[in-house]
């Protein structure tokens, strides 16, 4: 069975040439698909641990993401033929009259990254679109980016047209830079994470409770 | 009195004038236009590269917000994707230069023809009392902008040469620029390059300091007027070697990003803090907030010298209007004689 500790390392530095060959390699030896998984997720987590700690920044953030994109792409239809499915589905977007899209992006990546399946809806997103697509794709999450104290405020909207819509389970997570835990208190989310290392412990923290 | 002209100058020695001065990098039109009385505007503005008002216009424009500074523009293009916001804002999405062959479509004004600055140097000889501050970029985000940030990101590791080309492209550029403007009788040249989001700068110091601080280094030797250098985000891991280039101040000292008083605390005695006023107080904040969260940044940095009032970023068209004047009347009122001149949180190297 392969050793996936050099698995782990090759996404964390980034190397998707290596962390490519290797999951071909962990899948051609027959290794379970769960335990590849694993140590790619792992992988993930670290990086957004010492995202968090300011140890590495927006660049190896985005190499490690790409290299466990490459890889996963390798791994996926082994996970598929084992059964293995995403933990949840997240619908993901920058509320109306905002652009800003490379945080949204990186915690779409992280998301990702932690096995849940994400469907980005871009940016400038009417608060109907993220209801109808959490509808839709049956997603037990919405995760919601502002970045402009004026767009921050049409999170509140966004909010309303989750529970209007009577997705009860589904839990509304808000990040951004004007954003604040007590901003996201006060118009109802389920939750805040001012990056996307966090993101990754709240959204399964808020798929937990 | 001294003119705003010789209280900003003050301010930027790190010199205590006799009122603390106030001044902003960027002033959008659409947020003055009630305020003036002016005709909304018909068109969508550049607001990102160009000038929206006239001499005259700033003037006025500064008059009633209480401004101690007018801005004039020059900035080297963008090769992104430009889509329009709301309220005449532009944005940039996707950047257009991926590849060596894009470098060369990358095509920047000549920066040796005089036409080029006839425009800055009669806005600079119009400046009546006010200080006229020359905006422009450094290089570093025009290069991240037209390659994307992400592809930049990426290009770091990838491609680092190409980065490297863009990124020279610019910096030749204004070096001519900065020595050219120096000259024009402007009295600060101010960049305007983010490299920051609130947890940090965007690439590592270390990258920092292979990449983009020699090429600080180049455009510092062509700049004779104090630098201003601004940029979004929290910069506080390379607040050491912008000091050490000679930079003059920072720019806006973003209050969800910055600790201001810690700042002042370790770099008050080589560079003058300019800013700090949230944006989203000065958005949503009422007039009395706004009043008392400046007053407290004059009390707790001006003492001594080297702080000059700003917004967080920007006067944005979504920046309430009697914020702003709060904003400057709060300077009126607590930044005269009144204040001590004494510090009473940063420890200054004693005159020689
Ligand atoms: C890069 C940038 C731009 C780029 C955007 C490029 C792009 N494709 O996104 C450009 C130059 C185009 C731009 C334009 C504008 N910008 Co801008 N921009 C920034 C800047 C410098 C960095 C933002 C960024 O990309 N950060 C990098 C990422 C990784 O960080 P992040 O977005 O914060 O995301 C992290 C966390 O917040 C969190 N997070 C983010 N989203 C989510 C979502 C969820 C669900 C979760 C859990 C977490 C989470 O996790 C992320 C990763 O850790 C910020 C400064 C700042 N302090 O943030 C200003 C800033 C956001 N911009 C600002 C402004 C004013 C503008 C403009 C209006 C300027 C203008 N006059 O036109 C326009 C906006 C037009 C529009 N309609 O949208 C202001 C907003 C002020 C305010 N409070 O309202 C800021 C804060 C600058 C400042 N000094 O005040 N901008």
């Amino acid at each position: 069975m392969a050793d996936l500790a050099p698995l782990t390392a090759a996404i964390e530095a980034g190397d998707r040439t290596t962390a490519v060959r290797l999951a071909q390699e962990a899948v051609a030896a027959g290794t379970p698909p769960q335990e590849i998984l694993d140590s790619m997720t792992f992988a993930m987590q670290e990086i957004g641990g010492r995202f968090q700690r300011n140890e590495i920044w927006v660049p190896e953030m985005l190499i490690a993401a790409r290299a466990m994109k490459e890889a996963m792409a390798v791994l996926e239809p082994v996970l598929v033929g084992a059964g293995i499915k995403p933990e949840a589905t997240a619908i993901l977007g920058t509320v109306k009259g905002d652009l800003h899209d490379i945080g949204k992006n990186l915690v779409g990546m992280m998301w990702k990254g932690a096995n849940i399946e994400v469907v980005d809806l871009g940016t400038n997103v009417p608060p109907a679109r993220f209801a109808e697509a959490a509808k839709e794709h049956g997603a037990r999450l919405v995760g919601v980016s502002a970045l402009l104290t004026t767009t921050m405020v049409g999170m509140r909207d966004v909010v309303a047209a989750i529970r209007t819509a009577g997705l009860d389970d589904t839990k509304v997570i808000v990040g951004g830079a004007p954003v604040t835990e007590a901003f996201a208190r006060e118009i109802g989310a389920d939750a805040y994470a001012g990056d996307a290392g966090s993101a990754v412990e709240v959204a399964q923290a808020a798929l937990r409770g | 009195m001294p003119t705003s002209r010789e209280l900003v100058a003050a301010a930027l020695r790190r010199e205590q004038p006799d009122r603390v001065p106030y001044c902003e990098v960027y002033v959008s039109r659409s947020f003055v236009t009630p305020l003036m009385g002016w005709d909304p505007p018909t068109t969508a503005k550049a607001n990102f590269e160009g000038n929206e008002f006239t001499i005259d216009e700033y003037k006025a424009v500064a008059e009633r917000l209480g401004l101690d500074n007018i801005t004039f523009v020059l900035r080297a293009p963008v090769y992104s994707e430009i889509v329009p916001g709301d309220h005449d804002t532009l944005f940039y999405t996707r950047g257009l230069i991926r590849s060596a062959a894009d470098v060369e479509t990358i095509l920047l004004p000549d920066p040796d023809d005089d036409a080029l600055y006839e425009g800055a140097a009669s806005f600079a000889r119009d400046r009546g009392d006010y200080s006229a501050w020359f905006i422009t970029r450094h290089g570093i985000s025009p290069t991240m902008l037209s390659m994307g940030i992400e592809e930049f990101s990426v290009a770091l590791y990838d491609d680092r040469r190409l980065v490297e080309r863009i990124l020279d492209l610019y910096v030749d550029w204004i070096e001519v620029v900065a020595e050219r403007a120096s000259r024009l009788g402007f009295d600060a040249f101010v960049t305007t390059d983010d490299i920051a989001f609130n947890n940090g700068p965007f690439f590592s110091p270390q990258i920092f300091r292979e990449l983009v601080l020699p090429r600080f280094v180049r455009v510092a030797k062509r700049i004779s007027i104090p630098w201003v250098f601004h940029s979004d985000g929290n910069v506080t891991p390379l607040l050491d070697d912008l000091a050490a280039v000679g930079i003059a101040a920072i720019h806006p000292v973003e209050p969800a990003a910055m600790d201001i008083r810690q700042v002042k605390r370790t770099y008050g005695d080589r560079l003058c803090l300019i800013g700090n006023v949230d944006m989203n107080l000065l958005s949503l904040g009422t007039a009395d907030e706004v009043e008392e969260t400046v007053r407290g940044l004059i009390y707790d940095l001006a003492p001594g010298g080297g702080y000059i009032v700003s917004s967080g970023n920007s006067l944005a068209h979504y920046c309430r209007p009697e914020n702003v004047l709060a904003m400057s009347g709060a300077v009126r009122r607590y930044g005269g004689e009144q204040l001590p001149q004494t510090i009473a949180t940063a420890p200054r190297r004693s005159a020689p």
